[in-house]
């Protein structure tokens, strides 16, 4: 038998950077997803992660090395570094023992790229149709969204001048969206990507 | 665009939104006791009106979550969103109008046909137009 490899999506691509604006990929985050009724699981979570879950559209919440973003109202994405999942998982589901909720390890399902610089909003903009404006979209808010016709979450921290734009992305996205997010950055010098299968690519505003 | 106000969201765009058809039709409890006709009464016959509609909308691309609206078929106006489950707002609906002022029935076309039925003569409005028998 061979013992499974852990393989991330955009293992093909290297790091992208040109003056203003870089592009990452940053693999194999743990990744739980959390739902129930905040009025059922809502203490008993807060407790496992040491902050309470966000409860509004945008808002999320970090404890230690987990950070909690509000998809729904009933629903949550739990971030934590690499391999730390499953402690996290086994900490809240003992936690949530008696209460009516879900809980599933998704770190296979996504991973997130990562938008940087002060040209990162420029670049995105071109592919989404939210107000990706600082005055709209501050660090520390989340937004479930459609990029170019692919569903992402859009986590944003860094600065307002130097945000980072983190896409997650489903794993079958990713190199799409890369390509993508190359090509829409082509004008501040991001060098293009060709996508696997070579797909051609157009960006859906520029059609 | 189209804007569509998510109750849990705020406003975003519709292509984050999927359709789900007319609401509050209740799935009836005994189906097995239905009459074929009964059935498809039940699937297919949607009140289709000319105004204010209750429908369902899936934010499938943000929450994910399912919610009800009253939205004029005849504007795509939203008047109201409102939970599943919940009975549709009492709202102020407003006097059916459409961007051309149409009727209630019909495309409204009536001001601009070419001859209108005082200046067509006996022969022409009965005249046979379909070739039939
Ligand atoms: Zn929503």
């Amino acid at each position: 038998m061979t013992e499974p490899v852990a393989a991330s999506p955009l293992a093909h691509r290297e790091p992208l950077t040109a003056e203003r604006v870089s592009v990452s990929e940053t693999a194999f985050l743990g990744m739980l997803s959390l739902r129930g009724r905040p009025a059922t699981i809502g203490e008993q979570a807060a407790s496992a992660l040491g902050a309470p879950l966000p409860s509004a559209v945008g808002e999320t919440a970090v404890a230690g090395n987990i950070t909690a973003l509000w998809l729904g109202p009933d629903d949550w994405l739990l971030v934590t570094p690499p391999g730390n999942e499953a402690a996290l998982g086994t900490k809240l589901s003992d936690a949530l023992t008696g209460t009516h909720h879900q809980l599933t390890d998704v770190s296979d399902y996504y991973t997130a790229i990562d938008v940087t610089g002060a040209a990162a909003r420029d670049v995105m903009s071109k592919l989404m149709v939210i107000d990706l404006h600082p005055r709209a979209l501050k660090p520390g808010m989340i937004v479930a969204t459609v990029c170019a016709k692919a569903n992402v979450w859009l986590h944003v921290t860094g600065s307002a001048d130097r945000p980072v734009l983190r896409l997650i992305v489903r794993r079958s996205h990713a190199d799409y969206l890369w390509c993508l997010i190359a090509e829409s950055g082509r004008e501040f010098g991001l060098p293009p990507q060709l996508p696997v299968g070579r797909v051609k690519l157009h960006l859906p505003h520029f059609e | 665009m189209l804007i569509i106000t998510c109750p849990y969201c705020g406003p975003r765009e519709q292509s984050e939104f999927h359709y789900g058809g007319e609401a509050h039709i209740a799935r009836p409890a005994d189906p097995q006791a239905l009459t074929d006709g009964q059935w498809a009464e039940f699937v297919f016959m949607r009140s289709n009106v000319k105004g204010v509609f209750a429908e369902r909308w899936n934010h499938s691309s943000g929450c994910r979550k399912w919610f009800n609206a009253l939205r004029d078929t005849s504007t795509d106006r939203f008047l109201a969103v409102y939970e599943m489950g919940a009975k549709p707002p009492q709202i102020d609906a407003p006097e059916l109008r459409t961007p051309a002022g149409e009727p209630l029935i019909g495309s409204g076309n009536d001001e601009t046909k070419v001859m209108t039925e005082a200046e067509m003569t006996e022969a022409e409005m009965t005249e046979d137009l379909g070739g039939g028998s």
